[in-house]
């Protein structure tokens, strides 16, 4: 199968405790036990307070991390593109509004309903950076991180323009923490571009394969670990590799047949 | 399909006389829906697992027009893992996650009919999709509302033009649910009577249900994905931007891509929801747009307004225009709104199209505009 390149520009991550890539990347590589702080609001500079007051949460970890990573990236949010990937969206809105509809189905409010929809986040976002550009919200459920990943690739390499990706879960909260094990909160953003720049953090050569027969052991993700019970967690290989600012070999899982295998090569003058 | 679009049809009936399996009794809606009859038997037994409305409806649609045979081709032809998924839906199974919680409701304290199950999670659909078609290449759930299934022609076309598959199945479904009734209804945006789109008393939509299918490939062939354009419109989250920019920077991308010029679009099939503000914008981005010259219909007042599946909808009503000569009638509206700019039919017109364009304008500003036709190929449908 061919294989394809792309550039990272602008990475972000936040979850409580992480609330940016330098602490996240330290987490993932530093020793000692995983203690899981406790769930956190995030705040967003990106929305205005009466906004952010009403916003989902799934919408201000979106927005929180792309703002973070486009900054980095130095670009004008703008004119991006951007693909959102979650395996659950908004859990608590579920919750709530599925909890409305079994005892006073009229009384549910149009808000939560319209931030329920899927890709209420990527409104947010389009609405605060002010960009027309194409916006798609994705799921794999529990692959999401691999389908939004890969979705960018292929944007980049066949539209040859940047893109952002943006990538959150959250915790599963009332009936719904019986079906839907995901814990915590988590939420990672990176530009990918089609040429390398000088603000370029590594490369990315990309392929999809068969599934490798074994996949490796699980990884150790350090104090961070305790984001492996978040529904995004396969992204925790990914940010290892680049928390390491080697190069590496990573492959993510796209389904039961087929993983994104990755090539990741670090640039020498990446920010750190 | 084909039948109905000649005879002038309208599906939608009274919410409170359609009986929908696997919908606990909706009260206290007065609006008209689209259902799909003959819902009422479960999948088959292998895949117990899966069943509920949506995927009852997406095997339905996966079972007729000979789309069975077409994959199971592709698959011999090109192999498993070279064929994609890209499916489009806004609601997907969530009808069986509000089933579990009306349970718990009237018995409380029990752990409940909730369980792990892989029927609550948004990508339940696709999964499906991919068992029983015996299909193994990327698959994914595209989930932006109203421009859902559209968008997907999108994603799908990038694989193939990069030659990461050689097929994809390209489709949208969505069922009623609670969600959709109540929360269109709490919207405030449902009519109460049978939906008339782009009409002078339209009022707002009625909701549908609906499963569709295409499979397409690279290359030559009679009827062709001409091109796409996807937008936003950083405006607001249910309200379209009035100054149309989203839409028309849409319009701008499908041409480019086709390679078309305005005046080579022989049909428009609008998204044409019949809310008030929909149709108002829409209605006068295309009438300046196109000069008013280029003939449009709405089909909503025959199917509803089926959300995450309108995308699959609209693009094959499109190619039976294509494939037959006929553009659509927009059923239920009687008389246009006088201020809107558009060339609408009221009744079906014979004609012979080459390109038409399908608009999918969803929630959250989502815009795409799909141009199909015959004889060129950006892909084969």
């Amino acid at each position: 199968m061919s294989q394809f390149k792309a550039f990272i520009e602008g990475l972000s991550v936040w979850a409580p405790g992480l609330p940016n890539w330098d602490d996240a990347k330290a987490a993932l590589c530093g020793d000692g036990a995983a203690i899981r702080p406790a769930a956190q609001k995030c705040q967003t500079g990106l929305l205005e307070p009466a906004v952010r007051r009403r916003a989902p949460e799934t919408a201000i970890l979106a927005c929180e991390v792309s703002r973070m990573a486009v900054q980095e990236a130095g670009l004008e949010a703008r004119e991006l593109p951007a693909i959102f990937t979650s395996a659950h969206g908004d859990l608590a809105l579920i919750d709530s509004i599925c909890s409305s509809l079994a005892t006073d189905p009229l009384q549910l409010s149009p808000t939560r309903f319209l931030h329920s929809v899927h890709n209420a986040p990527a409104g947010y976002w389009s609405l605060a950076s002010q960009s027309i550009r194409s916006m798609d919200a994705i799921t794999m459920l529990d692959r999401s991180f691999a389908g939004g990943l890969f979705s960018g690739l292929v944007y980049v390499q066949a539209e040859q323009e940047s893109v952002l990706v943006v990538a959150y879960d959250v915790e599963a909260c009332g009936e719904l923490r019986w079906t839907t094990s995901s814990r915590g909160q988590l939420a990672i953003a990176m530009v990918l571009a089609p040429e390398s720049s000088p603000l370029t953090r590594g490369e990315l050569q990309w392929s999809v394969q068969p599934r490798s027969a074994d996949v490796p052991g699980s990884q150790e993700f350090g104090a961070a670990s305790f984001l492996c019970t978040n529904a995004m967690a396969q992204a925790l290989p990914f940010l290892k590799a680049l928390a390491l600012a080697g190069e590496a070999r990573i492959e993510l899982a796209l389904s039961e047949h087929q993983s994104l295998k990755l090539d990741y090569q670090p640039h020498v003058k990446a920010p750190s | 399909m084909v039948e109905a679009l000649s005879s002038h049809r309208s599906a939608l009936r009274p919410l409170n006389e359609s009986v929908i399996p696997g919908l606990n009794d909706p009260g206290g809606l007065d609006t008209w829906v689209g259902a799909v009859d003959g819902l009422d038997g479960a999948l088959p037994g292998k895949w117990a697992d899966w069943d509920c409305r949506s995927n009852r409806l997406a095997w339905a649609a996966m079972a007729c027009d000979g789309f069975l045979p077409a994959v199971d081709a592709a698959i011999a032809r090109y192999g498993s893992g070279r064929i994609a998924v890209v499916m489009g839906t806004s609601t997907a199974s969530i009808a069986s996650t509000e089933q579990a919680y009306q349970n718990s409701a009237a018995v409380p304290g029990l752990p409940l009919a909730l369980r792990p199950s892989r029927l609550h999670a948004l990508h339940s659909l696709t999964d499906f999709v991919c068992v029983a078609l015996g299909v193994t290449g990327p698959a994914l759930t595209l989930s932006t509302a109203c421009s859902s299934s559209a968008k997907a022609f999108a994603s799908a076309e990038r694989l193939l033009r990069l030659g990461l598959v050689d097929a994809a199945v390209v489709g949208g479904v969505d069922t009623l649910c609670l969600h959709s009734l109540y929360g269109f209804h709490a919207l405030q945006l449902l009519d109460q009577q049978p939906c008339r789109p782009f009409d002078r008393r339209r009022q707002g939509i009625s909701l549908g249900e609906a499963a569709g299918f295409a499979l397409i490939e690279r290359g030559a062939g009679a009827l062709s994905l001409l091109g796409y354009g996807e937008s936003s419109d950083a405006h607001h989250l249910s309200a379209p931007r009035p100054d149309g920019l989203g839409v028309r920077r849409a319009l701008d991308e499908a041409l480019a891509r086709s390679q078309l010029a305005r005046s080579d679009v022989d049909y428009i099939h609008l998204h044409g929801t019949a809310t008030p503000q929909n149709d108002e914008v829409e209605a006068k981005v295309i009438g300046e747009y196109f000069g008013n010259q280029i003939p449009a219909s709405s089909t909503k007042g025959m199917t509803g307004h089926t959300l995450g599946s309108a995308g699959i909808l609209g693009a094959v009503f499109s190619i039976l225009a294509l494939e037959h000569s006929m553009m659509p009638a927009t059923v239920n509206t009687v008389e246009l709104d006088p201020r809107l700019p558009l060339r609408l039919l009221l009744e079906p017109v014979k004609a012979d199209l080459r390109v038409v364009l399908c608009n999918a304008f969803g929630f959250a500003g989502s815009n795409c505009v799909l141009a199909l036709g015959r004889q060129r190929d950006l892909a084969s449908v």
